[in-house]
This record gives structure tokens, C-alpha cells and sequence, in this order.
């Protein structure tokens, strides 16, 4: 089996925060996959950062699970951002879907 | 006051001078002395201030011409003293007779002047005179000097000063020719008798003197006299000085004699001077009886009742209209008798007022009652004002009298009596009663009760026996402000008039209020208005229900234009959710109701979360079972909640909005019926060579119903060749479809077949004939060469191609042309052969493109290449969209029309061109080769990878959709890199789609696509559905 396509790492900060890095690529192949890893670190934080600066691709079934991250945070309670480059494709992918406005407050952007 | 005091001085020097003159040597003088007139004259004239002044000028003068004749101090002062004291003597007695400055024609003044100026000073200054000759002079006789005097000087008064002042009397004569005449003829006539007398002895003529001075005196006045008088005095005293004598036949002394005949003379002038003031007197009360009696005349035939009191108020004339209204006998009224016709409790107050005005000279007014001969008091008013007699004196009162009985009776009724209000509102169809405030130990109303009430009350207000009762009496709940409104009525003194409404009396009233006395009363004028106010809130009510119905009908319309203006069942239900919230609702949704329900949309205001506390609900038409449902909730607790009316209203537009999602779904259907129609009759799939892009267009006539007849065809020959047809059957309907049909596809049969497109177009000939032989059809056939860039072409009478080449150059292949396919065509028809430079455009069209109303065709075509030549780098369905908007655009369409833009492209040989089975976990190796590829080219970020997430996204699509059945396909990649440094990419796949059409992705893919790259295109035919798009890469590709 070649590796996985994408890692997904988890760091704890001070109180009930995390930062998960998602780094490779994401597609309709792994996005399941990705999200389920990702909610498990989010799960309980009261603050989390989703850090997509080490994602080579990315594509509408990544942008799928993003949304959905993002809404399961809300109901639970957890603040959740998104930071991506601010010039990287990313970035143009959230404008070009208007998702930005909801994933990642430019404010908070690296 | 110099000029006075020389004037007196100088005429007071004159007289005594010539007095001195008259003096003979046996020391007789004429006693006659002028210049005690002037002073008394001048005196008597001036007012007292003046007075000094003259008594000084007379005493410096005595004094001087005392001295200049030789006489010692003591004397000339004495004299001086005696003539100083006599005028003054003579004037203050003058003036305690009668005012002064005097009018000697009234016998009043006369007798002061005779009793001051004439008698009294000449006695004083003669006792003067006479101690100061006993005394200081040379001691002659004391009387005989004072006698002598007395006389002299008493003459010389009533001459000179007599005729001073006669100047200014009014003598009641009026100064005629006549007059003047007369009196210079007496004044002679007396004169010269005088003069007569004593220079020829002729005594008798004495007594023409006499009567000279007597008619002077009775028929010129006090002028002639004094005039006459002083002639004859003075002419006596010169005849007497120079020793003439009238009295020789009398045997006395000259001295004696002298002051005889001044004695007489005096009497004798005095005497004319008091006929002259009686006819004076006489003739002034015949010419006031006159006036008296022209005005006597004149108030008589005047309505007012007019009256004359005398200086003393005494009642002198009552004017005709008097008599007749009081019914008083002439004369009654006179004196203080007109009293008697006036109210007995008035007459007072009046005699008193009219005593006072006279007393003061001041205008008089009284209001009192006067009697009418039908022993009716009336009210009227007197007014009279003070008048002047023709002497300037004060006169007594003229006034009028006029009966303002009714005026008066008039304002009283308007003022507040009760009774009179009752008098005329019992006559009236208002209601009216007179109430008293009832008042608390602290003075506060508490209540007000109806002492009287006429019967329209009871009708008005439903109250019967009012009078004498409370209001909380007979309605325990009336509402306080009328309690505090009446307050001020009757407390406050204020009239008010109001309209207002008592919910205890379920009435509404007009009221006007006015207080009356005494205070705390007032009286009620109203009317009972709850009909007129209940229409009036009836009509204002409907008012506002037109304006409302007026401004639902314009949100019904607003709503169904504004859904109209969108297309689809979302996008109408999303509009209509818009207009919803939160104009009319704080939320509204749109569902289908089942097991889960269908939320066909949904709104909420921002930030709403409150429980509703209005719902309403209404089920909506549009054509689906089960019917959709429209609910709308208010949560702000500020808005009004749903009414009968809103649920009605919302029926009906819900209704509305059903109709037009209905028609939205319809035209849906519509649409996909045509474009199911248009794919049967046209090619599905033009994607049928690597080496040419093309695009096709079909537009039918405006308004057409039917099919048109314009075709096109792009097919793969067997020897990899490409063909291209389109064409254009005349005609429209079943018939011309059908012969469109049959061509088309005898074309693609024929086609490989055929030798050339010439020989093709010659063997189609046959097809066009339809059942009745009288097919006419036009086409035009090329064969494409990828290979080799060759390009060989026919027309059957069709409009020529255009060839646009890479530069952006137009040319038209003219070549390979012949008649249209119909019966009359031959057999051998040409064809032509043309170079296509990669990367040229070929455009084939029918010439519904190129017809346009009122312009040639040369001229449709000479735009179209202009536009086609300006567009030559575009992608072809970029070209056909934008050529289809320039030559067509919204403009009516006459004809169908097809245009269809071929690119020569040839694929480079260093395409990527792999096949990949349609599986998730090919994906990464699908990128992993496209990257691959890329990183070859030279192409950098961000560009690699936009590529290559637009190429995931089309393979992810064809993954998730194109095999529902399970069945493994396969999805083809291509990527190629074109001379002009544009990277292209197709995604093919051999999927058969459940939805036709539905091959592209969807949500953020195709957003992902379209956003990252250009020239994005998506064909779903039969065979599969191809995605491709372009990026423009800056480096230069490897």
C-alpha cells in the first residue's frame, strides 16, 4: 500500500485549544477519512485551529469536509478557524467558493 | 413792549399837548384832555401784564411835557402820579363791570366803561390832581380844579378812549359802502355844525350837532360815535381856546362855560353811545333770533330730537321731534320741564351730568330711559356738545336725542341671561339646558346639576326630567373630563365649543358651553352627532382599508414581478422567501410536506430566534402532489399578529406564487422537451477529433412553434478525416423537419462513400425531394484533412464558409459552389480545395445569421467577418455565444438559424493522453501524471496547480457520477500544450447519465473549475460526457 495521501497532526495549546495540521493532498479519495481525523482532535476543544498551510491539493471534496467541520464545531459549542496561506491556492479556492468569509476570518490568516 | 410804551407814550404826549395848547392867555385851557382816552383805551384793550408798561409810558410823558412847559418838579411828578392813578382806577372798575377787552356796543360793557374809564378814574385823577395843585402848584381852588378835571378828563375818555375801542366792538352793524358813507357824513354834518356854532355865534346849529351824534349813534353805532364825538369835541375845545363862544346868550364865565359845554357834550355823547349799544343789542338779537330760528327750522324737520340749553343749562328749545315722541305740550319741555319725560330713576343722574358739562364747558352723553307718548320707556341716547355764541362766549349746550331701544335690547339679549338663552334656544331643534357646578366643602366640582332643560335634551340624551337632577345622578359612569371641562366653563369663565364623545352615554355631542350668571353656572348648547361621527369613522375606516388593499395589491405585484424576473422553481421560491422576510413575517419557509419534507426554501430575519407568536399557514398550487406549504411566523412581539384579512390576502398570494413556480417548473419541463428535440434532430456529440474544437449553435424564428429547417452535422469519416455539413431545407413544420432528417443522415452515409463533398452533394439531390417533389434544400460540405491541414469544400447554393485565419484574417471560400439540391440540379457539381493553418477558424453557417431586416446579405456577411476576425483567438463557444449576440442578439428572427465554429488544433505530439479506470483511488495517480506532465512543460505555480484541481475536480466528478450502475468505466485525460502557450485539458468519460445534461459537476466543482481556469466547456452526449478548459500559462512551454 503507497502512503497515505495526507497526515493529519494534532498539538494541544494552553487550555481546551488545538491546532490540527493537515498536511498532502485531499480528495474525494481520502476527505472522509480526513474529516473523521480531524473532528477526533477538534472533538471538545473550546477553540481550534485548522491549519491547511502544508496542503499540496485540495479539492471540492476537501472543501465539502471543511464545511462540514466547521458547522459540527458550531453546534458543539467549539470555536473553529481555518488558516491557510494567504496567496496560496487554498485561499483562492475558499474566495472562489465564498466560503472564506466563513472558514477563515482574513484577520487570522498566515 | 418798547413799541407799546412809545406808542402810548407818543399819542399820550400828542393829546396833553394839545390840551396845553388850548390853554388862552387868561389862563382859561380846555379842560378836554384826549390823552387820558388813550390811556384808558389802550388799557382796557391790553391784557393786565401790559398794563405797567402803559401807566409808565403815560407817566414819563406827563412828567416831560410837564417839565418841557415849565413847570416845577414837584407839580409835573403830582400830575404825573394823578394821571397814572386814574387809568388804573378806571380800568379796574371797567373790568369788575364787564370782561375785558370790552365790546362798549353791549350796553353791559357800555355802562362799565361810562362807570369805570369815564366816571371813576377822571374822579381820582382829579382829586389827584387837584391836592397836587393846592399843594405843590399854584394853589387855585381845590374843587373848582377837581370839578374841571373830572369833566376834562371824563370827555377826553369817552371820545378818544370811547372811539379806541369802539374799533374792535362788534356793533352788529354790518360795515357796508352805506355804512360808511353815513357815518363820514354825520361826522361832518356834526363837525361842521359844531364849528358853525361857535365861529359865526349861530347857537342853533348847536342842536345839528346834537342830532348828528344821535343818528350817528343810532344808525352807525359806537364807531359813528366816538368818530362824531371826537370832532366835535375837539373842534369845541379849539373854538373855545381861541375865544369863540356858542354860549353868549347865556351870561357866564368862559371857564364856566367850557365845562358846561363839555359836561353836556359828554352826557350828550354818552348818551349816543347808549343808543348806539341798545340799537346795537337790538339788531344782534333780531339776526340771533334769525339763525335761531333757521336752525329751529332745520331740527324740526330732523328725526333725532334735538335741544338748546342756555349758558345756565336752562332748556331754551326742544326740537318738533321732541314734542311728538315724549307727547309733551310746547313749551312743557323748556327750562328743566323735559326732566319730566324722563325715567323717574334716571332723571337725576341726567340733570346732574348735563349741570356738570355746562358748568365745564364739556361735551355731554347719557344713556336713560325716555318716555314715549305711548308711556313706553325706550332707551336712548343723548349727546350734546357746548356751543359759542356769535361773541365767542360760551353759549350753552345743543344736543340730540336717539332711540336705540332695539340696539340696546339687542346686545343686552346677547349678553348672559339665562332667561333670554332659554327664550331663544327653546326655539331651536338643539338641545340646551342651563346646569350649576356642584361643588365639595373644599370648592373642587364634583358634580353639576341641570336646573333647567328644554325638550331636546331628553331626546339627545336620553336623560328625561333632567331638571332639577345630577349628572352622576342619572349616569353613575360619566367620564370625569366633562366634569373638568365644565369646570372651566363655569369656574373659568371660558366658552368652549367641542365635540366629544361619552362611552357612558354611548353618544357623541357638539357641545358649545358659555357660563352665565351668577358664577358657577353655565349654559349647554348641543347636538347629538354619534350618527355623523359614526358615519365619518365609518369612511375613515374604509379609507384606511383602500389604502391597505392598495398597498397589498402592490406587494402582490411587486411579488409576482419580482418572481417573474427569475427563472426556475429555487430561484422563484428563494425570490419569493426575500420579499417575504421580513417585510410581512419574521420567518417563512416553503416545503412540500412527506416523510422527510421537501424545503423548497427557507428564510429567517437576521438574528431571529424567538418563539413565533403568529403562524400562518396556507397550501400552495404548483402542480406537485402533495401541495406545498407556505408558512409565515411573527416573532417580534412589536408586529402585529395575523388578522382574518392577512390570512385572506396571503391565500391569494400564495395562490399567485403557486401559479408562477408552477410555470417555472412548466417551463423547465418546456425547455428540456426542446432540448431533447433539438438533440434528436442535431448532433449530440461534436467532440469527434482531437485536432478540432468545435461549437454549434441553433436558434429558431422568433415566436416560431415548429421546428426549423436549418441542420449542421460534424461526423468522423473512416479514414480519420472529419466531416463537416450544414444546410438548410426551405420550409418549416413536419415536412421540412423530416426532409432535414433524411438529408442529415443520408449525408453521413453517403459521406464515406462519396469521392469528394461535390460528388456528395450531387448524390443528395434525390433525398430533397418531399412527397410532392417540390423539395429545396441548400447545403454545404467540407472534408478536413488533421493531418494534413486540408481542407476540401462544396456549397449547393449555400452561403459560403468563412475561414478566419490565426492573425485574425477573414476569407471566404467562394470556391466549389452550385446551385441549391433540387429537381432542376445537375449532377456534376464542383468543389474546392483550401490550406488551414493550425490554429484557423472555420465558421458554417445558414443564412438566417446573416439576414437581417433591411440589410443585404453581403452585408450580414461582411459584419460577421468583421466579427468573427476580432474574436479569431477565443475558444469556438466563446466565438459562437458572442457571435449569435452581435448579429442576432435580442432582435426578432425571421428564420432559423445555425452557425458552427470549427478550430483547426492539431494535438501536438507530446500530449498527454492517458485512461484511467473511474475509481477514487485513481485520482492521486491521474495528478501524479497530469504534474508529471506539467512540471515537463515548464509550468509553474499557481498555474500547475489551478490545472490540476480543475482536472481533479472533472475526474472526481466522473468518478462520483458517470457509473451509477457499478459497472468499472473508464475516464480519459488529455492534456496538450498549444503553440501560443495555452495548456488544455478534456476529461472524457463513457458514462451514461441518468439526467441528460446532467454531466457537469455541480456545487463548488464546477465553481472550482470555472474559477481556477478559462474557456471551460461541458458536452454530454450519448456517447459521454467531455469537460475541458484551458489555462494561459506565462512561461514559455518545454
Amino acid at each position: 500500500m503507497t502512503e497515505p495521501l495526507a497526515s493529519i497532526r494534532a498539538e494541544r495549546g494552553h487550555g481546551d485549544t488545538v491546532t490540527v495540521t493537515v498536511s498532502g493532498e485531499v480528495d474525494a479519495s481520502n476527505a472522509e477519512e480526513v474529516q473523521r481525523a480531524c473532528a477526533g482532535h477538534i472533538r471538545g476543544a473550546a477553540a481550534a485551529v485548522l491549519d491547511l498551510g502544508a496542503v499540496r491539493y485540495l479539492d471540492s471534496a476537501g472543501l465539502r469536509i471543511l464545511v462540514i467541520l466547521l458547522q459540527d464545531a458550531r453546534a458543539a459549542g467549539t470555536r473553529l478557524r481555518v488558516s491557510v496561506p494567504r496567496d496560496g491556492f487554498v485561499a483562492e479556492l475558499l474566495e472562489l467558493t465564498g466560503l472564506d468569509v466563513h472558514l477563515a476570518p482574513p484577520d487570522h490568516s498566515t | 413792549m418798547s413799541l407799546l410804551f412809545c406808542a402810548v407814550a407818543a399819542g399820550y404826549a400828542g393829546g396833553s399837548w394839545l390840551s396845553w395848547s388850548w390853554f388862552g392867555a387868561d389862563g382859561v385851557g380846555a379842560s378836554f384832555f384826549p390823552a387820558a382816552g388813550i390811556t384808558l383805551g389802550t388799557m382796557a384793550l391790553m391784557d393786565r401784564r401790559r398794563w405797567p408798561v402803559i401807566l409808565a409810558a403815560a407817566f414819563t410823558a406827563e412828567v416831560l411835557v410837564n417839565l418841557s412847559h415849565g413847570m416845577a418838579t414837584a407839580p409835573a411828578f403830582g400830575y404825573g402820579v394823578a394821571n397814572t392813578a386814574q387809568p388804573l382806577v378806571g380800568a379796574l372798575v371797567f373790568a369788575r363791570a364787564a370782561p375785558l377787552p370790552p365790546n362798549i356796543a353791549r350796553s353791559r360793557d357800555l355802562a362799565g366803561f361810562l362807570a369805570g374809564g369815564v366816571l371813576a378814574g377822571p374822579l381820582v385823577g382829579g382829586l389827584l390832581g387837584a391836592a397836587t395843585n393846592t399843594w405843590l402848584g399854584s394853589g387855585d381852588g381845590f374843587a373848582r380844579f377837581a370839578w374841571e378835571w373830572w369833566v376834562g378828563d371824563g370827555l377826553g375818555v369817552l371820545v378818544v378812549g370811547g372811539g379806541i375801542l369802539s374799533w374792535r366792538a362788534a356793533s352788529g352793524h354790518p360795515r357796508t359802502t352805506r355804512r360808511i358813507a353815513e357815518t363820514a357824513a354825520l361826522t361832518l354834518a356834526a363837525a361842521g355844525a359844531t364849528a358853525a356854532s361857535f365861529w359865526f355865534g349861530v347857537a342853533a346849529l348847536g342842536y345839528v350837532s346834537l342830532v348828528a351824534l344821535m343818528a350817528a349813534g343810532f344808525r352807525v353805532g359806537t364807531r359813528g360815535v366816538a368818530l362824531a364825538g371826537t370832532a366835535v369835541a375837539f373842534i369845541a375845545a379849539q373854538a373855545l381856546a381861541s375865544g369863540h363862544s356858542a354860549f353868549d346868550i347865556v351870561e357866564i364865565s368862559s371857564g364856566d362855560a367850557l365845562v358846561y359845554f363839555q359836561l353836556a357834550l359828554a352826557v350828550l355823547v354818552a348818551t349816543a353811545y347808549a343808543v348806539a349799544a341798545e340799537v346795537g343789542e337790538r339788531e344782534r338779537a333780531a339776526g340771533e333770533r334769525r339763525a335761531a330760528e333757521r336752525f329751529q327750522a332745520l331740527a324740526d324737520r330732523a328725526p333725532a330730537m334735538l335741544w338748546v340749553t342756555d349758558r345756565d343749562g336752562r332748556c331754551t328749545y326742544l326740537s318738533r321731534g321732541w314734542y311728538e315722541f315724549t307727547g309733551q305740550a310746547v313749551d312743557e319741555g323748556l327750562g328743566s320741564g323735559w326732566l319730566g319725560a324722563i325715567h323717574p330713576a334716571d332723571a337725576e343722574g341726567v340733570e346732574l351730568a348735563l349741570t356738570h358739562a355746562t358748568a365745564h364747558r364739556e361735551p355731554f352723553r347719557a344713556d336713560y330711559r325716555l318716555r314715549r307718548t305711548d308711556d313706553v320707556y325706550r332707551r336712548v341716547i343723548d349727546s350734546a356738545r357746548p356751543v359759542l355764541g356769535r361773541d365767542g362766549e360760551f353759549a350753552g349746550m345743543v344736543g340730540s336725542v336717539i332711540d336705540v331701544h332695539e340696539r340696546i335690547e339687542a346686545e343686552d339679549a346677547l349678553r348672559s341671561s339665562d332667561a333670554r338663552f332659554r327664550a331663544l334656544f327653546e326655539a331651536i331643534d338643539e338641545g340646551y339646558c342651563l346646569c350649576e357646578m356642584v361643588l365639595d366643602e373644599a370648592g373642587a366640582p364634583v358634580d353639576y346639576r341641570f336646573l333647567e332643560a328644554n325638550h331636546h335634551v331628553a331626546a339627545m340624551t336620553g336623560l328625561h326630567d333632567a331638571a332639577g337632577r345630577n349628572a352622576l345622578e342619572m349616569v353613575p359612569g360619566l367620564e370625569r373630563h366633562w366634569l373638568d371641562t365644565y369646570a372651566r366653563v363655569a369656574l373659568g369663565d371660558e366658552t368652549l365649543r367641542f365635540e366629544e364623545g361619552s362611552d357612558a352615554m354611548g353618544r357623541w355631542f357638539d357641545v358649545f358651553a358659555t357660563p352665565v350668571e351668577p358664577r358657577g353656572r353655565f349654559a349647554l348648547v348641543f347636538k347629538d352627532i354619534t350618527e355623523q361621527r359614526r358615519a365619518e369613522l365609518a369612511l375613515r375606516e374604509s379609507e384606511l382599508e383602500a389604502r391597505r388593499a392598495r398597498r397589498r395589491a402592490e406587494f402582490l405585484a411587486e411579488v409576482i414581478g419580482e418572481m417573474e424576473a427569475v427563472d426556475g422553481v429555487t430561484a422563484r421560491a428563494e425570490r419569493l422567501m426575500d420579499l417575504l422576510v421580513p417585510r410581512v413575517a419574521d420567518r417563512a419557509s416553503l416545503v412540500v410536506p412527506g416523510n422527510p419534507p421537501t424545503v423548497l426554501a427557507h428564510r429567517s430575519a437576521p438574528g431571529e430566534r424567538d418563539p413565533a407568536h403568529s403562524e400562518l399557514r396556507t397550501s400552495m398550487e404548483t402542480g406537485e402532489r402533495p401541495e406545498a406549504a407556505l408558512a409565515l411566523e411573527l416573532t417580534n412581539p412589536d408586529r402585529r399578529p395575523y388578522g382574518d384579512r392577512d390570512r385572506e390576502f396571503f391565500a391569494g398570494l400564495t395562490a399567485r406564487a403557486g401559479v408562477l413556480l408552477a410555470s417555472a417548473r412548466v417551463h423547465q419541463e418546456e425547455h428540456r422537451v426542446a432540448l431533447s428535440l433539438q438533440r434528436a434532430l442535431l448532433p449530440n456529440v461534436l467532440e469527434v477529433h482531437p485536432d478540432i474544437d468545435v461549437a454549434a449553435r441553433y436558434a429558431a424564428a422568433t415566436g416560431a412553434l415548429e421546428v426549423g429547417g436549418d441542420w449542421y452535422d460534424v461526423f468522423l469519416l473512416p479514414d480519420g478525416r472529419i466531416g463537416l455539413a450544414v444546410g438548410d431545407v426551405v420550409g418549416h413544420g413536419l415536412e421540412s423537419a423530416a426532409t432535414m432528417g433524411r438529408l442529415r443522415t443520408a449525408l453521413a452515409a453517403l459521406a464515406p462513400h462519396a469521392a469528394g463533398p461535390g460528388e456528395l452533394l450531387s448524390h443528395l439531390q434525390q433525398f430533397t425531394d418531399g412527397p410532392n417533389g417540390t423539395g429545396f434544400a441548400t447545403a454545404c460540405y467540407a472534408v478536413l484533412d488533421p493531418g494534413a491541414g486540408e481542407l476540401v469544400h462544396a456549397s449547393a447554393g449555400h452561403p459560403p464558409c468563412l475561414v478566419v485565419d490565426p492573425g485574425g484574417a477573414t476569407r471566404w471560400l467562394e470556391d466549389g459552389r452550385s446551385v441549391p439540391l433540387c429537381s432542376l440540379g445537375g449532377t456534376d457539381r464542383p468543389q474546392a480545395v483550401t490550406a488551414l493553418e493550425p490554429g484557423s477558424l472555420l465558421v458554417l453557417f445558414t443564412d438566417g445569421l446573416v439576414e437581417r431586416r433591411g440589410a443585404s446579405l453581403s452585408a450580414g456577411m461582411e459584419w460577421l467577418a468583421a466579427v468573427a476576425g476580432e474574436l479569431s483567438d477565443a475558444p469556438v463557444e466563446e466565438i459562437c455565444d458572442r457571435v449569435l449576440a452581435e448579429m442576432v442578439g435580442d432582435a426578432e428572427r425571421a428564420d432559423d438559424l445555425v452557425i458552427v465554429c470549427v478550430r483547426y488544433a492539431p494535438v501536438p505530439a507530446d500530449a498527454l493522453r492517458r485512461s484511467f479506470p473511474a475509481e477514487p483511488g485513481e485520482l492521486r495517480n491521474i495528478r501524479t501524471a497530469a504534474r508529471t506532465w506539467l512540471e515537463e512543460h515548464g509550468v509553474e505555480e499557481p498555474h500547475r496547480t489551478r490545472l490540476l484541481v480543475g482536472l481533479g475536480e472533472a475526474c472526481s466528478n466522473v468518478v462520483r457520477h458517470a457509473y451509477p450502475d457499478g459497472a468499472p468505466g473508464m475516464v480519459d485525460v488529455h492534456l496538450d500544450a498549444a503553440p501560443d502557450g495555452r495548456v488544455r485539458v478534456r476529461v472524457t468519460d463513457g458514462g451514461s447519465w441518468k439526467e441528460p445534461g446532467s454531466g457537469a459537476p455541480g456545487g463548488y466543482g464546477i465553481r472550482v473549475i470555472r474559477g481556477l481556469n478559462d474557456a471551460v466547456t461541458f458536452r454530454t452526449g450519448d456517447a459521454g460526457t467531455t469537460v475541458g478548459f484551458e489555462l494561459a500559462v506565462p512561461a514559455p512551454l518545454a
